[in-house]
């Protein structure tokens, strides 16, 4: 009885060893094909690739063969030049990335990137998505924006940053629509401010609508404003300075906060009696982001109007109001040096050990 | 002809860089990251660098920090290969000593432009 286990375990222990040993060299097969198919796959990417460097920077007839070559491609030695060209596009620019353009649109790449963005499959509309972006043309926006609601959080962000790549300002008011998702505030503040001054006039329209409205915004309204908000201190919007200072008043703080941030980041001096009033504001977080955008603004006439802040009993606030001073220069200085506040003191001995050293 | 070294870690931009440049007349050394740039710039004693900015372990900032510290490096102009435009992004590249920025992406022909003016002023 003893002795039918023993063979009986032997044979298990065999039979493992065995499927062990078959796994092993299994692992060990696929691992070596893998290599090789990534070898291969680098060699004709390498090959690919200088075909393209010859058609964008070659000579005349180098830039002829190249060419040739490109559009004699069919099947999957096209898709490998189809998808190597799509992988340069965003890297380049001025006549090269034209020529990379002009040769992907006349082999048709746009119209199967846009069929591709009607897939059942997430990646696939991702692919059609990306790819419609890296073409840069305006007359895919519209075949885009309905992505903005796909189902797939990914796509979403995908047609977001195709719109960036775009640029076009008729984007705007729908990829604004989409800020109440959180997820995708940087990407919409990247996009937004990619597509630049041209969309400032629909940033400062709907943050208007939103902030002129009697009824108090809605959680969906106030995330739309903010990111308004945030994109017009980016570009620096000199046209929106009226509009922000009137909103360092709004109900939502993070608002209020906002407007002062984008402020500073215009940095223009029409905005220094608003944010001088808003550094004695209840709010803390207010006087503190004021105080900060007067420094980064650094116009004199704002000296006058620190000297309230300083002395403020939250230390936050005074230590903005002090670094703010430091870098108005001359007038800044001065009014430290007049001040008996401990955040007075502290500042301007800073400066002079940072300039004795 | 300039020895130039370009670090990049995005194998389609500096080999794109270094055919441009060698098509420009230049003799062109590519390294895929902060450490092989180091050691090329010692070894191949270059006229120009192109730095990446974001580079896998040591940062195209890093690098420069380190080349201006050489004595026998610390001359040699550094131009910055930058995805980031912002301001402040400009400012830490000229900080870490470099004497020019690209922004990415960027225009092939305009990059040596940038490259022979760099080094004209090196000259000069």
């Amino acid at each position: 009885m003893n002795g039918r286990i023993l063979d009986g375990a032997w044979a298990l222990l065999l039979i493992l060893g065995v499927l062990v040993a078959v796994a092993f060299i299994s692992l060990c097969v696929m691992r070596l094909a893998l290599e090789a198919h990534e070898r291969v796959d680098a060699r004709r990417r390498d090959e690919v690739r200088e075909i393209f460097f010859a058609l964008m920077m070659g000579e005349p007839d180098e830039r002829e063969a190249a060419r040739a070559e490109l559009i004699g491609r069919s099947g999957r030695r096209w898709a490998l030049a189809e998808d190597q060209a799509f992988r340069m596009l965003p890297k380049i620019a001025g006549d090269s990335r034209a020529t990379l353009r002009e040769l992907l649109m006349s082999r048709d790449s746009g119209v199967r990137a846009e069929r591709r963005t009607r897939s059942r499959s997430g990646v696939r509309r991702c692919r059609g998505a990306h790819r419609l972006g890296a073409l840069g043309q305006s007359r895919h926006v519209e075949l885009l924006l309905p992505l903005l609601g796909d189902r797939d959080f990914l796509v979403r962000r995908t047609t977001v940053r195709a719109l960036a790549h775009i640029g076009d300002p008729a984007a705007v008011g729908p990829l604004l629509q989409i800020a109440p998702d959180s997820r995708m505030t940087r990407d919409l503040t990247t996009a937004l401010g990619r597509i630049g001054f041209e969309g400032a006039p629909t940033l400062r329209e709907a943050l208007a609508r939103s902030f002129g409205d009697s009824a108090p915004m809605s959680p969906d309204e106030l995330s739309r404003a903010q990111v308004a908000t945030s994109v017009l201190g980016l570009i620096e919007d000199i046209g929106a300075i009226d509009l922000l200072c009137r909103i360092l008043h709004a109900d939502a703080p993070a608002l209020r906060l906002g407007a002062a941030e984008s402020l500073g980041q215009i940095g223009s001096p029409d905005a220094v009696p608003a944010l001088v009033a808003a550094t004695t504001a209840d709010d803390p977080a207010l006087r503190t982001a004021a105080a900060r955008a007067l420094g980064q603004i650094g116009a004199p006439e704002a000296a006058d109007g620190l000297r309230i802040a300083i002395e403020n009993p939250q230390r936050d606030t005074a230590r903005a109001a002090g670094r703010a001073l430091i870098r108005l220069g001359e007038p800044g200085l001065l009014v430290l040096a007049e001040s008996s506040a401990p955040v007075a003191v502290e500042a301007l001995a800073v400066t002079r050990l940072r300039n004795s050293r | 002809m300039a020895r130039i070294v370009i670090a990049d870690d995005d194998v389609d931009i500096r080999k794109l860089v270094a055919f441009r440049l060698r098509r420009a007349g230049h003799d062109a050394v590519v390294c895929a990251d902060g450490g092989e740039a180091i050691e090329a710039c010692t070894l191949e004693r270059p006229d120009l660098i192109l730095l990446d900015v974001m580079m896998p372990g040591m940062s195209g900032l890093d690098v420069a920090r380190i080349i201006r510290r050489d004595e026998s490096l610390s001359g040699v102009p550094i131009i910055i290969l930058t995805a980031r435009a912002q301001e402040s992004d400009i400012e830490h590249g000229f900080e870490a000593g470099a004497d020019d920025y690209i922004v990415k992406p960027f225009s092939p022909r305009e990059l040596v432009l940038r490259v022979d003016a760099v080094m004209a002023r090196g000259r000069s």
